[in-house]
């Protein structure tokens, strides 16, 4: 006999909302805001990341 | 009437009162109910969503709210959006390439709410007030006519708060107001600030709940539940309210008061 599934829209209400909530920015949003910042406000500092601080010393020694 | 019920005597209220004549298969949910359904590690949560689920749903009882209810409701989740996005850019790992001057704030307002939450367990959750700081250091510059701002809050809250409501509708909650001629039937008296202000005055609530309660006395529905202890105490200061149904936690905290439970 299988078994009836019990409705639970509240439960599922809650999964929603908290899934909403960890719902991080897309790399499309980041993009976006970051371009609208860059246009709009002068003192946006560049965050670079680590890695490519590295790469870039490193592609500097090869060029000397 | 006036009573408090605990969510664990719900069955025996409501054996009793579904079988009288008047009895409406209908309740107001409260701002705070559906704000607790957001939160995994509020103590109450798992107790309302099961609640609801197998009392309320599992009983056929069908679930309203008011424009008071929705709007807070509304508000609270743009609020949380916002502040995790924003504290989000001040994460160490974050793309986010926000202006030095709003990272400093938001990284000062986040230490001060964490202090909050540590030691009184306050919600992060930035006042309307720091948002509006916040919003303030996104300023364009003078010649530049752009509003990154409305640009940016676009951008983080644009979809999701139509997907909360979606969801929210989806529940099946549904919004009713006196004003719309489709639903006036859920009401019998018309709602006048006159009421607000005598159930406001009876036990000093303050206007937005004693508003809650005066569209549950003005509707056709036996009772309201909620999660606030402060319309618990005015239910039971004031007989003539309607019944109120609440998390046994308030129920037990609404001892200490003396009242006739």
């Amino acid at each position: 006999m299988s078994e009836i599934k019990k409705k639970t829209p509240f439960r599922d209400l809650a999964n929603t909302l908290k899934s909403i909530r960890k719902k991080p920015l897309s790399k499309k949003q980041i993009e976006k805001i970051n371009s609208i910042i860059k246009r709009d406000i002068e003192d946006t500092e560049e965050v670079i990341p680590i890695k490519k601080i590295a790469i870039s010393k490193k592609e500097e020694q090869s060029l000397q | 009437m006036g009573r408090l019920i605990s969510f664990s005597g719900f069955d025996a209220y409501y054996s009793k009162t579904s079988i009288e004549s008047s009895f409406v298969n209908g309740t107001i949910l409260d701002t705070n109910i559906l704000i607790s359904l957001m939160y995994e590690v509020k103590l109450t949560h798992d107790e309302i969503v099961n609640f609801l689920d197998e009392k309320i749903v599992g009983n056929g009882i069908s679930c309203y709210t008011n424009v008071i209810t929705t709007a807070e409701f509304l508000n609270i989740f743009r609020r949380i959006l916002l502040t995790e996005h924003l504290c989000d850019s001040i994460d160490e790992f974050s793309k986010l390439n926000f202006p030095k001057k709003s990272k400093y704030l938001i990284k000062r307002l986040y230490g001060e709410y964490k202090h909050r939450f540590d030691h009184e367990k306050k919600d992060i959750i930035f006042a309307e007030s720091h948002l509006k700081q916040i919003r303030d250091t996104f300023s364009g510059s003078a010649h530049s006519g752009l509003k990154p701002w409305p640009e940016l809050t676009q951008e983080l809250l644009g979809d999701e708060l139509e997907v909360v409501y979606k969801a929210y509708e989806k529940a099946g909650i549904i919004y009713i107001s006196p004003n719309e001629d489709n639903q006036k039937h859920y009401f019998n008296k018309k709602m006048i600030w006159e009421d607000t202000i005598k159930i406001s005055a009876s036990s000093g609530l303050a206007i937005f709940d004693a508003m809650i309660l005066n569209a549950l006395q003005c509707s056709h529905f036996s009772f309201l539940i909620t999660a606030d202890a402060d319309i618990a105490y005015a239910t039971l200061a004031n007989c003539e309210i309607k019944d109120v149904v609440v998390p046994d936690s308030i129920f037990k905290e609404m001892k200490k008061y003396n009242f006739k439970i």
